[in-house]
């Protein structure tokens, strides 16, 4: 027996499991006249390239029966007194001690606020956004409250990261009545060493997340299906950079996916 | 041995097992289907040279994931994640479990190609290292990294 043969022995839990699933990946034949068709490989991509250097028309309008928000890749600068207005607004005057405002996320159209304390669960939303099962990974979206704009709060605890799609009512909501609307969200703790977290979306959108109190939080308009794929899932990059402005991270999120902190996090 | 007028009976009896070699490889289904196809078209189109070839399905094989690599060598990674998105939304007809999957896509295309050749096609160390191109110790080193990688990335998911 070569080495090969002991290490594939050594491995034969892996092999196993290799070969057995990859015995359920059933792929027939295309007729002739496909196999002859030649998809435009680069040109796919280079259209991708262009979407990216475009970045983001003002408004993005999926062609869905869902009322898409108006959305920007630069945040609204908001104040800290504006802050501490939506803050009221969105949690009212019987804000419970326990949860604390870690971000506040506007652009154009419609805002986010991140919470960080206990769970907060609620029906006021279509569909779960939690597709984790793990505890620490759990994030519930409750609040939504208007305040020029419409708001939706997301609450969490611990250090995790969750990307997923959320639908919201939010029909009367807020001055613009918005409707309901899907967005994709992906929100993580990260080191303090990162100053800057990049998203890059499937559908093109290149934009810095929302940054602050040791979370990032970033969303983006979901344009239906178009960018998800069969089992309406969707992937995004997000990249973290120091203070110097090296990247000290690349991360491929795959909605649906939760990993824990030490995976996700750059570490100082 | 492949002639013209056999050439349909090979191809349709090849292409599922290429393709789970492939999809080893690329990980996306749309991806494997499209370098394959364009490599049982060069297989067509040399129909006559593969006749005496001794391992024609290896060709196909190596020759789609030759295609693989040389397509996306020219684009960056950015460039790739938006050409697997673009595709994406078709529909998959099978696939593999999630924490097999996240495993595979975090190896080196190389580590992914000698895995698809020794474990799933289970091809001999010396005809792997003939197919790629590479020496026998060469196919060890990958093939010890890629199971080293896999096993801790499932473990890792395990636990």
């Amino acid at each position: 027996m070569n080495s090969q043969d002991d290490l594939l022995k050594d491995f034969s839990d892996v092999t196993s499991r290799i070969k057995s699933e990859f015995k359920t990946l059933d792929s027939v034949a295309p007729s002739r006249k496909k196999v002859l068709k030649k998809k435009p490989f680069v040109l796919v991509a280079a259209a991708a390239t262009i979407a990216v250097t475009l970045v983001v028309s003002p408004s993005l309008t999926g062609a869905s029966d869902v009322n898409q928000p108006a959305w920007a890749a630069v945040p609204t600068k908001l104040t800290e007194k504006e802050k501490e207005e939506i803050k009221k607004v969105c949690l009212g005057n019987d804000l419970p001690e326990k949860y604390e405002v870690v971000i506040v996320d506007e652009r154009s159209e419609r805002g986010f606020i991140v919470l960080k304390g206990e769970m907060l669960v609620s029906d006021e939303f279509d569909e779960s956004p939690m597709p984790g099962v793990d505890l620490d990974s759990k994030m519930y979206q409750d609040v939504v409250c208007a305040y020029k704009r419409t708001f939706s709060g997301f609450s969490t605890k611990g250090v995790f990261s969750v990307m997923s799609n959320v639908s919201t009512r939010g029909t009367g909501w807020g001055p613009d009545k918005l409707g309901k609307t899907k967005v994709w969200f992906i929100h993580s703790g990260v080191g303090s060493n990162v100053v800057r977290v990049e998203i890059q979306t499937a559908q093109g959108l290149v934009f810095d997340a929302s940054l602050a109190n040791g979370v990032f939080f970033a969303w983006w308009p979901r344009l239906e299906e178009a960018h998800a794929d069969a089992t309406g899932k969707t992937n995004a990059l997000a990249r973290f950079y120091d203070k110097d402005g090296n990247l000290v991270k690349t991360f491929s999120l795959l909605t649906g996916d939760f990993y824990k902190g030490e995976k996700m996090i750059p570490l100082n | 041995m492949i002639s013209e007028e056999g050439f349909e009976d090979w191809y349709r009896a090849t292409w599922p097992t290429a393709y789970r070699a492939i999809r080893a490889v690329t990980l996306h289904h749309s991806d494997s289907e499209e370098v394959l196809s364009e490599a049982f078209t060069r297989a067509f189109e040399k129909v006559a040279e593969l006749a005496n070839h001794p391992a024609p399905e290896a060709w196909v094989i190596v020759t789609a994931m030759n295609i693989y690599r040389d397509r996306f060598k020219k684009l960056n990674n950015i460039k790739r994640f938006f050409f697997v998105q673009n595709d994406s939304y078709e529909m998959e007809p099978s696939s593999l479990s999630d924490d097999l999957e996240k495993a595979l896509r975090l190896l080196p295309t190389r580590q992914r190609e000698v895995i698809a050749l020794r474990v799933i096609l289970e091809y001999s160390s010396e005809e792997t290292a003939n197919f790629l191109g590479i020496s026998v110790p060469t196919v060890s080193t990958h093939l010890r990294r890629g199971l080293e990688s896999l096993r801790n990335g499932l473990d890792g998911d395990q636990s």
